[in-house]
Order: C-alpha cells, then structure tokens, then sequence
C-alpha cells in the first residue's frame, strides 16, 4: 500500500509515532514535497507528541525507610529523644542528605514546648517541721540497764572494798577472832602505852577547846556508871569488870553502821567490840587529820563532823580506866551517791520480785551489801 | 548511685520500714514544688487550681513518705500531680483550655508568636496528650516513665505522644498560621 491522497493522515499519524520504515518515512517525505499544502498538516501532528521532563522526582518522607522503620517515625522519636545513638547516626545523615527529611525535621522541631521558668511561690506551706521523739530499742534500753547495774555493782564493790581496807584490821568479833583483852590497869600493855603517849601530844594542842567539847561528851559518857546510855541512840557501852571495853547496839540500824564498818554481816546484835591498841592506833590516825579533838583529863573526844570519812565516830576515853570506847553515830555517816543508787535499785528489785533482800542487793548467787 | 538507689529500694521493700525524713521531704519541696507547679499550671491554665493541687500532692508524699524512697519521690509527685489534675478536670469541667489566665501569672503567656502558636496548638490537645507532651519536654521523661506516672503502657504513651506531635505539626503548618 503507497501513500496518496486518501490514506496520508494514517501515513502521517504512523510518521508521528515514529511506527514506519525507513524507506515508509522517505515515502512520506517525498509525497510532502509533492503536495506541500499538506505539510502544515503534518507538523500538527507532530505537535501533538509530548516530551519527558527534566525534574527529578524526589520521594515523600513518607516511603523513606530506615530499618523498616519509617523516617517519620525516627524523627518523632528523634525529637523525644528515644533513639539509639547508632539510630540517632543514620536519622542525621538523613536529615542532611534529604531535603524533605530535613524540611519535615525543622518542622517537628517547632513543637516541642519550651522550658519555661515557673516558680511556686507557697512553698513555705509545704514545708513540714515536726518534732523528733527518739526511741530507743529494746536491746539498747536493755544495754543501758546492763550498763547502769554494773556502775552500780562497780560502785558498791568500791565501796565495800575502801570500806574493809579501812577498818577491816580492827573487824573483830567474839566468834571470830578473839579479842585482845587489855590488861587494865594492872598489866601495861602496848596499847595502854599508845593511847597514853598519843594523849599526851595532844594534850596540849586539845587544850583550848576542852571546855567545849565537855559539854559533848558528857552527854554521852557517865563518868559514874559502868554502863553508858544514849537516850536518843540507844547506844549501850558496857565496860567489863577486868578493864575490857566493849559497847553494846541494841538496834538494828546500829549493828547494820558496825556491821559495815567491820566489813562483817554475819554479827549478832550482842556484839561485843573490844577496842584494840592497832584499832587505837587506826582511829588516832584518823583523828590527827581533823584537829577538832577535845581532851578532858583522860577522856579524849574527838568529833569527826566534817570530815570526810563517811564513818562518824565518838572515841571516850574513861578516866578510871583508861579504857577507849568507840561509838558509831549512825545519823553522821554520809550517804554516797553510789550507796543510794544501789538502795533504788534494791527497792525496785524487791517491789518487782518481791523478793526481800533485806540490807543486801542478790543479784543470782553474788550479794552485795547495800551500807 | 543506681547500686545505692537498688539497696533502698530493696532495703525498702524488704523492711518496709524506711522513712522519708523531714529533712528529705522538705529537700523535695525545695526541687520539685516549681516543676510540679508549671506542669499544673501549663495544664490547667488556672493558677488556683494548680495551687491546691501542688498542695494536695504534697500532702500524700508527705502521708506516704514511708513507702516512697527519696530517688523516686519525683516522680511519685507527678504520678500524684497527673491523677489528682485528670480528677479535678473531669470532676470540674474545665476541658477547655482557657485562653484567658490570672493576671499575676502573666509568666505563663508566651512572648513570641511561635510560643503563641504552640499554645494555641496545645490547647487543641486532649488533656492526656498535653499531659504526655508536657511530661516529655519540660521534664524529659523517658516513654517508659511517663507510662509509670500516667498508668498507660509504653506502647499507649508512644502512640499518644507521636499523635500529639503531628497534631501540633498539623496546626503550625496551616496556611493561616504560617507567618
């Protein structure tokens, strides 16, 4: 089939299309040539044929995936900062090489809400201020028992033990050990020698307040009787025929000074104490340090008010017998703090257990004396 | 300081005896009244509110300061903050975000037009996803705090979160709020 001027528009569209031969394409030239009125025909339809463009197409953020995760995803999480830091790598360079990416990415960054600085001014009603009430535990409340018994037990024991050291050399008792009768005034012994040599010292220091100290002493020594009463101590100093001294304490709290003094519970209430020349010698040496010592005669009255021997005592000489008599005045001896903690403690212990320790503090199968 | 933070943690739940000291809540007051009180304020947009809120917050940390070890009191306050604020606005009504605030809290108005835009954009959120924005960009906490303190799983909070992200991304990028 040739080209002529019933078929040249399917010729020309074919042309256009670019759907002939070579030699089919010269055909249609030629016949152009021959029939130039149709020219202007053909380059209609070659109008009609549309060229590619030259942009690029450049993909939505939408179908940009990182790791199957979509990029908008990652910025999200970008900007609430949940991503790994190897995520954190590949979502930046993203962010630089895509323009959508970092478009979108400038945009998310405008909703994040800035830090504003807000302050609450009513704190002060919100603070709290309590008072603090410490309580102890029970094992420290028990450790502080422990450890106040044991100052006690500590105390006591010191106590007892200056106690004996003091006065134990002249602890002596009928059942004990037997006194040493001084042979008065027949036989001279060392004792009668000692109390009278110390009496002769002091005779003169003691002299200027012998008037004094008489009064005193009368009211607890009768030059007349052999047995010496005191109506408010109940105190009884008996003097024994052959010159022996001895004193006699009818009440309890009496034999309770004496039994603490000689370091010796076990006393019966009719004591019988002998004064023996070491014991002499002792209760001199006590005396020397407290000056207030009255001499009448024979009769030597030391007062021992102020001192600070715990144990106040009256030491008489008789005249006619040169024989020495100790009295403990029980309403003189100084309370210890010591003493008395161990008094409490015993009375709580006796409430409680109701058990009566009597002058002792039992603590299992260790006693320990009180006064 | 994570190991000491796990030995009061394990002290506390074993004993069940640790107690937050005086000293310790009055330090908390001191940090965290401020966050606490901007949090409130930001949400509600009603400075009184916020006020008894913070208030009744404290009043439980301070309750239940047995139970709470210092490390966590943060946020346990917020936790407090979230429930009693979502309470209040549902008891109360006040959904809407208001657009005017108290005149002594100027501070909460934003200065520039971005600011105001975002303000605008946030009160176009839900309560929970302010609440969840707020809890991000103010305190910075991580997804799996906030679902502790919200009582949402992690999974709800990311969600929730990222849809509030593009809502405000949404209204920035309108024609008529582009400036």
């Amino acid at each position: 089939m040739s080209i002529n001027l019933h078929n040249y528009e399917t010729w020309f569209l074919m042309y256009t299309d670019n759907e002939l031969s070579a030699s089919e394409r010269l055909a249609v030239e030629s016949f152009v040539e021959q029939h130039p009125e149709l020219k202007s025909e053909l380059d209609a339809f070659s109008m009609l044929v549309l060229t590619p463009d030259a942009e690029v197409y450049e993909p939505s953020t939408e179908l940009i995936k990182i790791d199957g995760q979509q990029v908008e995803t990652l910025l999200l999480k970008h900007l609430d900062n949940e991503l790994t830091e190897a995520e954190k790598v590949s979502v930046n360079r993203l962010i630089a090489e895509q323009k959508a990416v970092a478009d979108e990415w400038m945009i998310l960054q405008q909703t994040k809400v800035p830090v504003e600085e807000i302050v609450f001014e009513h704190k002060a009603s919100l603070y709290k201020h309590t008072t603090r009430v410490f309580r102890l535990p029970n094992y420290a409340k028990l450790a502080i028992a422990a450890i106040l018994i044991g100052v006690g037990i500590f105390f006591g024991l010191q106590l007892n033990t200056r106690n004996a050291e003091t006065v134990s050399p002249i602890a002596s008792t009928p059942d004990q050990a037997s006194p040493v009768v001084v042979e008065n005034p027949n036989a001279e012994n060392e004792a009668h020698e000692y109390n009278q040599t110390n009496m002769d010292d002091s005779k003169d220091e003691n002299l200027a307040i012998v008037e004094k100290q008489q009064q005193l002493s009368n009211s607890y020594v009768s030059s007349k009787d052999d047995v010496i009463t005191s109506p408010e101590k109940n105190i009884t100093n008996i003097h024994s025929t052959d010159g022996v001294v001895q004193h006699k304490v009818k009440e309890e709290k009496h034999l309770e000074n004496f039994n603490n003094t000689h370091g010796n519970k076990n006393m019966s209430p009719d004591v019988t104490h002998t004064v023996q020349p070491l014991e002499r010698k002792l209760i001199n040496e006590l005396i020397e340090v407290e000056p207030v010592v009255s001499y009448a005669g024979n009769t030597l009255t030391p007062t021992v008010k102020e001192r600070k021997n715990p144990y106040a005592f009256t030491l008489e000489n008789n005249q006619d017998t040169d024989n020495a008599v100790l009295i403990v005045e029980d309403d003189k001896v100084e309370k210890t703090k010591a003493a008395g903690l161990l008094r409490k403690v015993k009375r709580v212990i006796e409430r409680k257990t109701n058990i009566n320790t009597k002058e002792s503090l039992l603590i299992g199968s260790f006693e320990i004396a009180i006064r | 300081m994570l190991i000491r933070i796990r030995i009061r943690k394990r002290l506390a739940g074993k004993f069940h005896n640790y107690q937050m000291t005086e000293r310790e809540y009055n330090d908390c007051v001191s940090k965290y009244a401020d966050n606490v009180y901007r949090y409130l304020l930001k949400n509600l947009r009603h400075s009184e509110d916020a006020k008894d809120i913070v208030q009744g917050s404290f009043e439980k940390l301070w309750i239940n300061r047995e139970k709470v070890i210092v490390e966590t009191a943060k946020s346990y306050l917020f936790t407090i903050a979230y429930h009693l604020m979502i309470d209040h606005t549902r008891k109360h009504k006040r959904m809407q975000y208001r657009e005017v605030i108290d005149e002594g809290h100027a501070v909460t108005q934003s200065n520039t037009s971005t600011q105001r835009l975002l303000d605008e954009a946030l009160s176009r959120l839900n309560e929970i996803q302010r609440s969840l924005i707020l809890l991000k960009d103010y305190e910075g906490y991580k997804y799996d705090e906030i679902a502790e303190i919200t009582g949402l799983n992690e999974s709800q909070v990311k969600v929730y979160l990222h849809r509030a992200r593009l809502q405000l991304r949404a209204y920035i990028v309108k024609p008529e709020n582009v400036i």
